[in-house]
């Protein structure tokens, strides 16, 4: 299985058209465009500092979260998946975001939130994938003791 | 030091200045519909109020309300139904003006017309013999609000939202200087348990609970009425934030048996976001609704009330390999506490 990005990066920076991105808390079991603006983003009110809306009844609380740091959000967009899991996948860049809003169901968000410490994951890659040099090898086996 | 101290004496006293101020000049940039002096106005000030959050409204008190001692009576309007507000209304009046309320036609309120009711509200705020001595009040409480409480992880039942904004009312009675000394309540649920409870709340009143008391007494039917006359004319000029252009006779009365409501329930359905705010998503109608017709939805659980137990099991000392002798490998515990996963297929 192959899985080809197609991307414009003229695009992606010339029309820095922002989504309205929202992360929520429920698994939503259908694929499609919403009516955000008018059903959703309409009714986000804030309350002592954190945002508050509802979906389908269920109260949330949120904040904005930004995108970490030389990372772009991307969208991607498949029109249609291959029943043939080994046929290659096409999937279109359909915008971008350098910010979010996060979703909780009826809790303030913290740092203990799931998402919030799987974020870490940026800072992880940044520390492993770092290039490291000879002497630094050495120097660190020098200061074992071996 | 001494400076300390004066600085945390002053501005305590400059941000209760600055909150009447701000109340001051929301009121005029919300127009001139501020003051519901006549039923005509009523319409126009629940138009002027975010639909999805709750307003709480005041009459002015007549000064006899603050000088003699008055009865209180409370009731609601619009429990049952699927869409819109539920509306808390209290009314009081000094003890001995009851007749100011037998000439209103407070009387059983269950039994009086649509256009009857809205005649005594409007006699009520423009009646000099009524408005003289009968103050009234009423929360309306947004359907979002009502969502929104009973689906939280710690539910709250409709009975604790309406014993909660009856309270409330009460106590904003007292904080205007009503004296009061009687209250009648229209009952939700068994009265006797009602009643103790607010009669701890409030040890200095003569409380009286019962089941259908805005037929007994008058002043709760003043209040049913200001209650009932709110809900309909909330329903009348609710406008959707979802852009839908439809007017109250397209959804009915809100009662799950109204086929107009019925028909609603089914033509407005989004797929994702399920109804407008309109309608009580903690209904079970409006649930069942959604269950057959828009996308699955599902929660983070809520919190669960038994914690399972968390310690070792024995038998994981027998567990790493399968039976053709692969040993698995549990992930990294860094990775696994915060939820990251290697993932291949999406």
């Amino acid at each position: 299985m192959s899985i080809t990005i197609e991307v414009n990066s003229g695009k992606i920076k010339k029309d820095r058209q922002q989504l309205d991105m929202h992360f929520l808390p429920a698994n939503i079991k259908g694929n499609g465009e919403a009516n955000v603006e008018q059903y959703f983003s309409a009714y986000t009110r804030k309350e002592n500092g954190f945002l508050t809306n509802a979906l389908r009844g269920y109260p949330l609380q949120g904040e904005i979260k930004k995108v970490p740091a030389n990372i772009t959000g991307v969208v991607l967009q498949e029109t249609r998946k291959p029943l043939d899991e080994e046929a290659e996948r096409i999937l279109r860049v359909k915008g971008t975001f350098e910010e979010f809003t996060y979703w909780n169901y009826d809790k303030i968000p913290s740092a203990s939130d799931g998402y919030t410490q799987a974020l870490q994951i940026v800072q992880l890659a940044d520390v492993l994938s770092e290039t490291i040099s000879e002497e630094e090898v050495l120097k660190e086996l020098k200061a074992n003791g071996k | 030091m001494s400076d300390d101290i004066k600085i945390k004496d002053e501005p305590l006293n400059e941000t209760i200045e600055n909150g009447e101020h701000e109340e001051k000049e929301n009121n005029e940039s919300d127009g001139l519909i501020d003051k519901i002096t006549s039923l005509k106005k009523l319409g126009p000030f629940i138009a002027s109020k975010d639909n999805s959050t709750n307003t709480v409204y005041f009459s002015d008190i007549p000064q006899v309300c603050k000088d003699e001692p008055c009865m209180l009576g409370v009731d609601e309007a619009g429990r049952g139904p699927v869409l819109g507000p539920m509306v808390y209304g209290i009314a009081f009046c000094p003890i001995k003006s009851k007749q100011a309320l037998i000439d209103l036609g407070c009387a059983d309120s269950k039994q009086l017309t649509e256009e009857k009711r809205d005649i005594i509200f409007d006699d009520i705020n423009t009646k000099e013999y009524a408005n003289s001595c009968i103050g009234w009040a009423v929360e309306i409480i947004s359907p979002n609000v009502i969502s929104t409480s009973m689906f939280r992880r710690a539910k709250c039942s409709l009975n604790e939202v309406s014993m909660n904004s009856a309270i409330g009312l009460i106590h904003a009675a007292v904080d205007e200087g009503v004296n009061i000394a009687e209250v009648y309540v229209d009952t939700v649920g068994p009265p006797e348990k009602y009643q103790d409870k607010l009669q701890k709340i409030f040890p200095q009143f003569k409380i009286t609970v019962a089941k259908k008391a805005d037929s007994t007494y008058p002043i709760v039917s003043a209040a049913s009425i200001c209650a009932k006359v709110s809900r309909d004319h909330a329903l009348k000029v609710w406008q959707f934030p979802e852009g839908l252009k439809l007017k109250s006779n397209d959804f009915g009365s809100g009662y799950p048996g109204d086929p107009v409501t019925k028909r609603f329930l089914s033509e407005n359905i989004d797929l994702v976001f399920g109804f407008p705010r309109l309608v009580r998503f903690s209904w079970s109608t409006a649930e069942n609704a959604l269950a057959d017709k828009a996308y699955d939805m599902e929660f983070d659980e809520p919190d669960s009330e038994k914690p399972k137990y968390a310690g070792p099991k024995l038998t994981k000392f027998f567990k790493g390999t399968t039976k053709d002798g692969e040993v698995k490998r549990e992930p990294c515990r860094l990775l696994k506490e915060r939820f990251l996963d290697s993932c291949v297929d999406f």
